[in-house]
C-alpha cells in the first residue's frame, strides 16, 4: 500500500463529483443532444442509474477485501494474470479519458481566451499543474476541493442564473426524444460518461471511513447526474436542440449569454476560472488515480516517479488527434461509448470470481488508520 | 528499481526530510518525555532555581513521567581549550545539562574538567580559558574573605554582561566585611558563603569548569573560594545589554497593550508570565548555537499544548547543530517545516499579548535571547490574517477588518496581474466607456503594458526599501522623490499611464493592510509572479498561478497541523477563523491545534446576563432533563 494519508467523506464525494461533472464544460452535453435530442437529459439520468448498478458490486468487491488497493483486489480476486490485465485496462481507460478531456479542455481555452497560444503550450502548462497536484497527494487535492467548491458553485450558479431569461423549457419535449428503444440503448452505452466513478474504487483504501464507501460513491454519482442533467436541460432550453448540436462547448456559450447589469458586460472570462479550477481538480484526481493504480499494480512503493512520464504520455496522446472534431469522435464515439464495459462488467466478473475462489481481504492497517 | 532510486535522489535535493508524511502527521510518538535521549533539555520543574512554589507544584504534578532525561548524569566531555571556542556549560537553571549541544570533536568518553583543587591553579585555568589578558572585557578580581582564618578568593565576570554595582553589593561587600562576624563552624566556609553571606537571590555551587565558563558567558559571576578544595559558585547578577520594554514597531494597534518584546530574554519571558499567571505555564530553556550559546526558551501551557507538538519542538531544537543564532529569524529558518517554501509556517510576533493568547490556545512559543520577536507554532493560514486587536474589538468590526485584510491580500497580490490580463486578453469584459478611457490613457506610450507595470512596481519597491534603510532625518526626502518619480515625472514623460499609478498605489496600500510582515512579503513577491503569468496567459495564467498556490498551501503543514486547517478537516468548534463569534461565545480552543484541554471558557461566559442560560441549565438541557 502506498502511504498517502487519508481523506474524509465529504472530500471524497467532492473529488469524485468533480471527476464526473467537469465534462459539462466540454463537448459532452452537445454530443448527447445530437444523439438523444430533447431526451438528452433523460440519458444522463438513466445512465446514472446504470452506473449505480455497476457501482454496487464494485464497492461490495472492495469491502470484501477491506483495506486493499484496487490493484491488489483484482489480483486476489481474478488471479495474477487476469488481475494485471484488468488493472492495466483500468489505468489505460482512465488515462485515455484524461488525454481526450485534456485536449478538449485545451481547445476550449483556445476558443474562449487564448486564440493565439499554441495548443501544446496550453496542454503542457496544464498538465504540469495537474502533475504537481497529483504529486502533492490526494489529501492536498481533497483539502483544496473543499476550499474551492463554494466559490465554484457560486460562479456556476451565477452563470446559470443569469441565463434564466433566455430559457424556453418547451425545448425538452418530446420527452422520449428518439423513441424508447434507442433511448434505452443510449442510457446503457452512455452510462460510460460516468465511467470515471471507478476513481472511487482507487480512492477506497484512502477513505477515513471506509464503511461509507457506497454512500460516498452514491452521493458523488447523484451530484454528478444532477449537474449533467440540469446542464442538459438548460442548454437545450437556451439554444434549442438544433442550435445546441452545433455548439462545440455549449457551456461556454451559456457563459457568453450572461451579462451582469450594464457595467460588466460579459461574464465569459469567469468561465475560464470556473472551467479551469473544475478541470484542474478533476484531471488531477484522475491522473493521481491512474498513476497510483498503476504503481500499485506494479508493486511500487511510491507513485510519484510515474507522474512525469505518464503526464508526458497523456499530453502526447492528447495531441495525436488532428483537430477538435477528431477528438470529439474519439471521446464520444469510442471512449464514452464503451467505457461502460469496464465500469459494469469488471466488478460483475471479479466479484463472483472472488466469491467462487473464496478470496477475502487481509486486515492490514490502512492508510491513516482508517476505521472499517 | 533504478527509476525509483533516481527519483528519490532527485527528490532528496528539493525536499526537506520533514516533508515525508510520516514525519508531518501527528504520528510522532509520545515523546513528550524528552525528545532525543541524552540530549533532552531540562524539563519543567527541573530548575535548580525553582524554589518558588509554582515550579515545585508543576514538578509535583508531573512526577517523573514525561520528564525529559537529565543529561547531567552523563556530562558531555570537553577539552581544556574548548570552552573558549564555544563549548561550555548550560544556563544555570538547566541543572548541569547541556541541551542543544552536540558532542564536540575530540576523544569520546573524556571526562568533564573538575574545578582545580588549589585556588591558584583555578585562577590560572580560568585566565587560560578566557584568554586573559588578551580578552580585556573579562574581569578577574582577587580578594580575601575576612573570615578567621582569612580565605583567598577571586571572582570572574564579563564587563557589560554582569552588573558591577550588584557584584559589589551582593558579593564583595558581604565577603570582605561581614564574613568576620559570621560563624564558620562545622559547616565549612563554602556553605557559609553560599547560605549566609552572598545575598544575591540566584547562587549555586558548580562542580566543573565547563559549567562555570558557560555561566560566566551568560553574564553570571563566578566566585572561587580557596579552601582545602577550591569551591566555585555562580551568582546571578546579570545585566545583559538591551532596551527597556517599548512599543512594538511592526504590529501596532489602536487598542490593547502597547508593549513589545525586547532583547533582554528574561524580560521577554516575564512579559508572557505577566499575561498568563498560571503555574502550568512552562518556560523550558535550551542553549542553541555552539559559539553563540543563545538562550532559547520554549514557552507553553503544560495542560493545554499538544504534547506531540511540544515534543516535536524539543526534538528539533535539540537536534540543531549550528554555530551562531543571533535572532529568532535564524532559528525560524532552522525549525520551520517546508524550508524551501516561501509560505510562513511560523508566526513571528513582537507582541507579548499576542504570544500569550496563542499560547493560551495551545500553541508553543519560542523566545530567543537578543531577539525582539517570539516564534509561535503551529499556525494556519488564518493566523496571518488575524491581528491581536481583533480580540479587543467588537466581533462585527473584527470580522470586517479580517475581510478587509483578505481583500487586501488579494488586491496586493493580484491587482496588477488582473489589470494586465483584462487589458491585454479580455477587454470584452470591460464596459465600453472604461475601455475607451484606458485606451486613451495608453495612447502614445512607448512601453508595453507589462513593462509599465514592472517599471512602476520596481520603482515602488526601490522607494520602499530605501525608506527602510535611510536615516530618519532624510525620510521625507524619499517621500518627495517617490511622489515626483511616481506621481508626476513618469506620467509627464509619457513613460507610463496614470492608471498604472493608481493600480500600483492601490496594490501597495493593500499590502500595508496585512498585519503580518511575512505574509506581506509573500504578497509582494507573488505580485511579480502573477504579472508574469498574466502577461503570458491572461486570466488562464492567473488561474494557473492560483491553483498552484492553492495546492501548495493545501500540501504544507506547520508542526503537523495542515496549513489550510480547518478547511478540509472541519470539526465543530468556536467560530474564529475568518469570521469570528463574540468573545462570550468562544467556548472552545481551536480544534485543529488538538489542545489537551479543548474548553476555554464556560459555554455561556456572561454568567451575570439573565438573557443567557446558566451552565447548569444548559447541561440539564443537553442531557434531556
Amino acid at each position: 500500500m502506498i502511504r498517502q494519508g487519508h481523506i474524509g467523506r465529504s472530500q471524497a464525494i467532492l473529488l469524485v463529483w468533480y471527476v464526473l461533472a467537469t465534462k459539462v464544460f466540454l463537448n459532452v452535453p452537445s454530443s448527447l443532444l445530437s444523439e438523444a435530442f430533447s431526451a438528452a437529459w433523460l440519458v444522463t439520468l438513466g445512465g446514472g442509474v446504470v452506473a449505480f448498478l455497476g457501482l454496487v458490486p464494485a464497492v461490495t468487491l472492495m469491502r470484501r477485501f477491506e483495506d486493499m488497493p484496487l490493484a491488489r483486489v483484482l489480483d486476489e480476486a481474478g488471479g495474477l494474470v487476469l488481475g494485471k490485465i484488468a488493472s492495466l485496462g483500468a489505468s489505460v481507460t482512465l488515462l485515455a479519458i484524461l488525454g481526450v478531456a485534456l485536449r478538449e479542455f485545451g481547445e476550449s481555452v483556445t476558443i474562449s481566451t487564448l486564440s493565439r497560444t499554441p495548443m501544446n503550450i496550453i496542454m503542457v502548462t496544464f498538465v504540469a499543474l495537474v502533475g504537481y497536484s497529483a504529486y502533492s497527494g490526494i489529501e492536498s487535492s481533497g483539502r483544496l476541493t473543499t476550499f474551492l467548491t463554494p466559490f465554484l458553485l457560486i460562479l456556476f450558479g451565477l452563470i446559470l442564473f443569469s441565463d434564466i431569461s433566455d430559457l424556453n423549457l418547451r425545448q425538452i419535449f418530446p420527452l422520449l426524444g428518439p423513441g424508447p428503444g434507442r433511448l434505452a440503448v443510449s442510457m446503457l452505452t452512455r452510462s460510460s460518461i460516468y465511467a470515471e466513478v471507478m476513481v472511487m474504487l482507487i480512492l477506497y483504501p484512502y477513505l477515513r471511513e471506509r464503511r461509507d464507501a457506497l454512500a460516498v460513491a452514491t452521493w458523488a454519482l447523484a451530484l454528478g447526474v444532477a449537474v449533467l442533467t440540469t446542464t442538459e436541460v438548460i442548454i437545450s432550453s437556451a439554444f434549442g436542440i438544433e442550435g445546441s448540436e452545433r455548439l462545440l462547448f455549449p457551456f461556454l456559450q451559456l457563459a457568453r449569454l450572461s451579462t451582469l447589469g450594464r457595467f460588466v458586460t460579459r461574464l465569459d472570462p469567469l468561465f475560464v476560472f470556473l472551467s479551469f479550477f473544475a478541470a484542474a481538480l478533476s484531471f488531477s484526481t484522475v491522473l493521481w488515480a491512474a498513476v497510483t493504480h498503476l504503481a500499485e499494480a506494479l508493486r511500487l512503493k511510491d507513485h510519484r516517479p510515474l507522474i512525469a512520464p505518464i503526464s508526458a504520455v497523456v499530453v502526447a496522446g492528447g495531441l495525436l488527434p488532428r483537430c477538435l472534431l477528431n477528438v470529439i469522435d474519439i471521446s464520444f464515439g469510442v471512449i464514452y461509448m464503451w467505457a461502460w464495459i469496464p465500469l459494469v462488467l469488471l466488478p460483475g466478473l471479479f466479484l463472483p470470481l472472488a466469491v467462487l475462489r473464496g478470496k477475502k481481504g487481509t486486515a492490514t492497517a490502512g492508510p491513516g488508520g482508517g476505521r472499517r | 528499481m533504478p527509476l525509483l532510486d533516481i527519483w528519490h535522489r532527485i527528490r532528496s535535493i528539493f525536499t526537506h526530510p520533514d516533508r515525508d508524511l510520516e514525519a508531518m502527521q501527528f504520528s510522532l510518538g509520545d515523546r513528550d518525555g524528552g525528545g532525543k535521549s541524552g540530549q533532552g533539555s531540562s524539563g519543567p520543574g527541573e530548575s535548580d532555581r525553582g524554589s518558588s512554589p509554582a515550579p515545585q507544584k508543576a514538578r509535583k504534578r508531573r512526577g517523573t513521567r514525561g520528564r525529559p532525561p537529565r543529561q547531567g548524569a552523563a556530562p558531555v566531555p570537553h577539552g581544556p581549550g574548548e570552552a573558549t571556542t564555544g563549548a561550555g556549560a548550560p544556563p544555570k537553571q538547566l541543572g548541569g545539562t547541556w541541551p542543544g549541544q552536540r558532542r564536540p570533536p575530540g576523544p569520546k568518553g573524556k571526562r568533564a574538567e573538575p574545578i582545580p583543587a588549589k585556588i591558584e591553579e583555578a585562577m590560572h585555568r580560568i585566565a587560560e580559558l578566557f584568554n586573559v589578558p588578551t580578552s580585556q572585557d573579562v574581569v578577574i578580581r582577587k580578594f580575601a574573605i575576612s573570615s578567621r582564618p582569612p580565605a583567598r578568593a577571586f571572582i570572574v565576570y564579563i564587563e557589560g554582561l554582569a552588573e558591577a554595582k550588584e557584584i559589589q553589593r551582593q558579593v564583595l561587600d558581604p565577603l570582605m566585611t561581614l564574613a568576620r562576624t559570621s560563624h564558620v563552624g562545622k559547616k565549612g566556609l563554602d556553605v557559609t558563603v553560599l547560605n549566609e553571606l552572598i545575598s544575591a537571590p540566584g547562587a549555586e555551587r558548580k562542580e566543573t569548569m565547563e559549567e562555570v565558563v558557560a555561566g560566566v558567558l551568560l553574564g553570571e559571576t563566578a566566585l572561587f573560594v580557596g579552601i582545602a578544595q577550591t569551591a566555585a559558585f555562580l551568582i546571578d547578577v546579570k545585566n545583559p545589554p538591551g532596551r527597556n520594554p517599548t512599543e512594538p514597531v511592526l504590529e501596532r494597534t489602536l487598542r490593547g497593550p502597547q508593549l513589545g518584546f525586547v532583547e533582554r530574554h528574561r524580560v521577554s519571558t516575564a512579559m508572557i508570565r505577566a499575561y498568563l499567571r498560571d503555574p502550568d505555564l512552562i518556560v523550558e530553556d535550551f542553549v542553541v548555537g555552539r559559539r553563540s550559546r543563545t538562550l532559547t526558551s520554549m514557552v507553553y501551557v503544560r495542560d493545554i499544548a499538544n504534547p506531540k507538538v511540544v515534543a516535536e519542538m524539543r526534538r528539533r531544537l535539540t537536534s540543531l547543530d549550528v554555530d551562531v543564532i543571533v535572532d529568532a529569524g535564524v532559528l525560524e529558518g532552522l525549525l520551520r517545516d517546508h524550508a524551501m517554501s516561501p509560505i510562513p509556517t511560523v508566526l513571528a510576533t513582537e507582541r507579548p499579548d499576542r504570544a500569550a493568547l496563542q499560547i493560551s490556545q495551545g500553541a508553543v512559543a519560542l523566545l530567543v535571547d537578543g531577539s525582539t520577536q517570539a516564534l509561535v507554532v503551529p499556525v494556519t493560514y488564518s493566523t496571518f490574517i488575524h491581528s491581536v486587536e481583533d480580540t479587543y474589538l467588537h466581533f462585527s468590526f473584527a470580522v470586517f477588518l479580517r475581510v478587509l485584510r483578505l481583500a487586501g491580500l488579494t488586491v496586493s497580490t493580484l491587482l496588477p496581474g488582473i489589470y494586465i490580463a483584462i487589458t491585454n486578453f479580455h477587454n470584452e469584459m470591460l464596459p465600453a466607456p472604461l475601455l475607451l478611457t484606458i485606451s486613451a490613457a495608453r495612447e502614445g506610450l512607448p512601453l508595453p503594458l507589462v513593462f509599465e507595470v514592472l517599471f512602476m512596481e520596481l520603482s515602488f519597491e526601490l522607494i520602499r526599501e530605501a525608506g527602510v534603510r535611510i536615516p530618519s532625518p532624510l525620510g521625507p526626502t524619499i517621500g518627495i522623490v517617490g511622489a515626483l518619480l511616481i506621481g508626476d515625472a513618469a506620467v509627464s514623460a509619457s513613460l507610463i499611464s496614470p492608471i498604472i499609478v493608481i493600480i500600483t498605489a492601490l496594490g501597495a496600500l493593500a499590502n500595508f493592510v496585512l498585519p503580518e510582515q511575512s505574509t506581506a512579503s509573500v504578497a509582494r513577491v507573488g505580485r511579480f509572479v502573477f504579472v508574469g503569468l498574466a502577461s503570458s496567459f491572461g486570466l488562464y495564467g492567473i488561474a494557473l498561478g492560483l491553483f498552484a498556490a492553492g495546492i501548495h498551501l493545501a500540501s504544507i503543514r506547520s508542526f503537523g497541523v495542515p496549513f489550510l486547517s480547518p478547511i478540509g478537516a472541519w470539526r465543530p468548534g468556536s467560530l474564529d477563523v475568518i469570521l469570528r463569534g463574540p468573545i462570550w461565545d468562544q467556548e472552545k480552543r481551536p480544534v485543529f491545534l488538538r489542545p489537551l484541554d479543548l474548553i476555554r471558557q464556560a459555554r455561556y461566559a456572561r454568567g451575570w446576563d439573565p438573557g443567557v442560560p446558566r451552565d447548569d441549565d444548559a447541561r440539564a438541557g443537553d442531557s434531556g432533563q
